[in-house]
């Protein structure tokens, strides 16, 4: 998740650079507060017009009524006055009285009748008779004590001041109407940019920025309509941006996963590789190792058990039998895997230099010999072992490799097993129980070690019912048990003993089948390679030869 | 600071792992201990920067040496390591250096105990004490 950007988006001043976005982009062709405006103006100015028309009206008509009951209390006072037996008799008693209406402002015409109708006297201008701008009226001039009608008054006001002032006002309304208007406008112009334009332009800001997935949030929104707006805007941008990061998160973890896939994939063929590599140079190692059944004639019994922990390894078998002996050599090379193979090639190519004779030399020589073929063949003799090479490398950045071994020469004739060993053993199992012929605590091979030196021969007599192994520390060296330590050789001598009844071949399984019980969940630590035999002894040669103990050579 | 004068400086402490034992070397104190198992790919590798720093070491003047190796199981690559580590012991102790080795075994552990004879017999000038604990691993 980022972090929401709060900002305060500013009113449209930045203008949005995205090309074929006119129609929403940019100012508004028609803004909200014109059409506003424009709506409401007609209607408020018709409304004002109307009001200020109509007080002008009422006005009017009110003072026209006030001008015409003046005019009637006029012609009244002056019927009275004038109101004399046979006055019309006298023109002295009306006629001053009747220009004394001239007197007045609105005055513009006058005239008296007779009882007959006949205008007995008249003053103004008779032409204001038939003029719009006045107002007529009449009163019967009445004699008081009979009560009777002897004459009528006309009397004609101009109203010409009146409709004056009434026009004045008018203007004025107007005028009014027009100033309320503008006022009216230029509020509503600041209101609406206030609390709408501007809020709307900033949500419209915020908008565009979302669109291209920068997920701003507006500030401050206030708690009107606009502000409820702007908060649901606000958790509208917070979904779109969870479900973007979704979105972007779900991506890169399909991206991630297919990357694994493409990774592991590339990793099992790899593997694949690698495996069929190393199954291929099984198959090679195994044709280095020797034909059991070359010493069938040989041995009542036999077993080979080769198990290198990783396909291929360091341990090594050969088995041979020429003129009346037979011999049985196990190895065990520095390193298990590819490096313990190559050294186990090493060690067949200097065997069968060694070999390479008409009769086997002494075991002995046999190992002593091994041990000079691989220093020299790995190039360890070093000026000085202790201080390493002329090019500066310390010795242990060197090939500083070897291995241990066993060899067992029987001989056919005599029933004699001679037996010598740098680091390995030989296990004797017979009716008497168990015993070993220990070889010298020295490697063969290793820059840094110096030859074995003599190694002693042991020389067994063969009796009925013995058996032999010779095995690499591999098969002593599982790992289990609680404290964890390693399975050992006498518990392995001692298994094996257990087991005697069985033939070699299951006494190895069933061996076998005891180190995988006490490693448990452990896994295997080396290669192992264990080479069990029971010599013929001389008699059954002989009988199955038919030769005589003398013909054999000794 | 080159690899080996870091060595001298910190020392080194390793923890175990399944295939390589538990290194820790203090030069200060002249201690170097191994406990666990050791059967590491590449042994070589492995022992190589114990192997310079010790020797670096043991060129200087310096306190008296005691190494203590508590292993339950190790490979002959391990072995050959070990192997350079007392040779390397051997040479100061002739040359007038105080070198202690304690070989920890389990009294029923065989192998290991074996293994330390085997060792102990090639070294004169190291006091090399066979350590027949109840717990040698820890």
């Amino acid at each position: 998740m980022q972090p929401v950007e709060r900002r305060n988006v500013a009113a449209p001043a930045a203008p949005v650079p995205s090309g074929g976005d006119t129609a929403n982009g940019g100012r508004p062709a028609r803004s909200l507060a014109g059409k506003l405006f424009r709506r409401t103006l007609p209607v408020v100015v018709l409304v004002l017009l109307l009001i200020q028309g109509g007080i002008a009206w009422i006005t009017w008509t009110d003072q026209r009524n006030a001008l015409t009951h003046r005019a009637q209390i006029m012609a009244e006072l002056t019927a009275r006055a004038i109101a004399t037996p046979i006055w019309y008799l006298d023109r002295t008693v009306f006629e001053p009285q009747v220009q004394a209406l001239a007197t007045d402002d609105g005055f513009r015409y006058a005239r008296v009748f007779d009882e007959l109708g006949k205008v007995l006297f008249q003053t103004g201008d008779a032409a204001a008779l038939n003029a719009t701008d006045t107002i007529v009226v009449s009163r019967d001039i009445v004699e008081p004590k009979a009560d009777l009608k002897v004459g009528r008054i006309e009397l004609v006001i101009g109203t010409e001041e009146l409709n004056r002032t009434a026009a004045l006002l008018a203007m004025t309304a107007l005028l009014a109407v027009l100033v309320l208007a503008a006022a009216l406008s230029i509020t509503v112009q600041i209101v609406m940019r206030r609390l709408v334009v501007k809020p709307l332009a900033r949500m419209l800001a915020a908008m565009r920025q979302v669109e291209r997935k920068s997920w701003v949030q507006l500030d401050d929104v206030g708690d009107d309509e606009l502000g409820q707006a702007g908060a649901a805007f606000n958790r509208m941008v917070d979904g779109l941006r969870s479900g973007d990061d979704a979105k972007r998160l779900l991506a890169a973890l399909q991206r991630a996963q297919s990357d694994l896939v493409d990774k592991n994939q590339a990793l099992e063929a790899a593997n694949h590789q690698v495996m069929e590599s190393i199954r291929y140079a099984r198959r090679i190692q195994e044709g280095i190792l020797p034909d059991a059944t070359v010493l069938a004639p040989v041995m009542t019994e036999m077993a080979v058990l080769w198990e290198p922990l990783d396909l291929v390894g360091g341990d090594y078998c050969w088995m041979e039998r020429r003129d009346g002996q037979a011999l049985v050599l196990v190895a065990d090379c520095t390193g298990h895997g590819v490096p313990g193979a190559f050294m186990t090639m090493v060690v067949a190519s200097a065997l069968r230099r060694i070999l390479d004779r008409p009769i086997f030399p002494q075991p002995d020589v046999i190992l002593t010999e091994l041990d000079r073929i691989v220093r020299h063949r790995l190039r360890q003799e070093a000026p000085d072992p202790a201080t390493g090479a002329d090019d500066g490398r310390a010795p242990w950045d060197m090939s500083d490799d070897g291995l241990d071994a066993g060899v067992c020469i029987y001989d056919e004739a005599t029933g004699l097993l001679y037996f010598a060993g740098a680091g390995l053993s030989l296990t004797v199992i017979g009716p008497d129980g168990v015993m070993s012929h220990t070889g010298v605590r020295r490697s063969l091979g290793y820059r840094t070690l110096p030859p074995p030196g003599s190694v002693p021969v042991h020389c067994h007599q063969v009796l009925p019912g013995e058996r032999f192994y010779l095995w690499t520390d591999g098969v002593s060296d599982h790992v289990g048990g609680r404290p964890k330590r390693v399975f050992g050789r006498r518990r392995v001598a001692a298994t094996l003993a257990r087991l005697a009844h069985l033939s070699l071949e299951d006494q190895i399984q069933g061996l076998c089948a005891d180190l995988d019980r006490y490693r448990g969940a452990e896994a295997r630590r080396d290669d192992m390679t264990m080479v069990a035999f029971q010599p013929r002894l001389p008699d059954d040669v002989h009988s199955r030869a038919g030769t005589s103990p003398d013909a054999v050579t000794a | 600071m080159t690899a080996v004068s870091s060595v001298l400086f910190s020392g080194i402490d390793l923890p175990a792992t399944d295939r390589s034992p538990a290194v820790r070397f203090d030069p200060a104190a002249g201690a170097l201990a191994l406990s666990g198992e050791s059967y590491p790919e590449d042994a070589a590798a492995f022992f190589g920067p114990i192997l310079h720093g010790l020797r670096a070491f043991l060129q200087m003047e310096g306190p008296s040496v005691t190494v203590d190796i508590a292993l339950i199981y190790f490979n002959s690559s391990s072995a050959k390591a070990l192997m350079n580590i007392f040779q390397m012991l051997e040479e100061a102790a002739a040359n007038g250096r105080s070198v202690t080795v304690n070989w920890h075994f389990a009294p029923d552990d065989e192998t290991m105990e074996e293994f330390g004879e085997d060792f102990a017999s090639d070294l004169d000038a190291i006091d090399f004490v066979m350590c027949a604990d109840e717990e040698p691993s820890g």
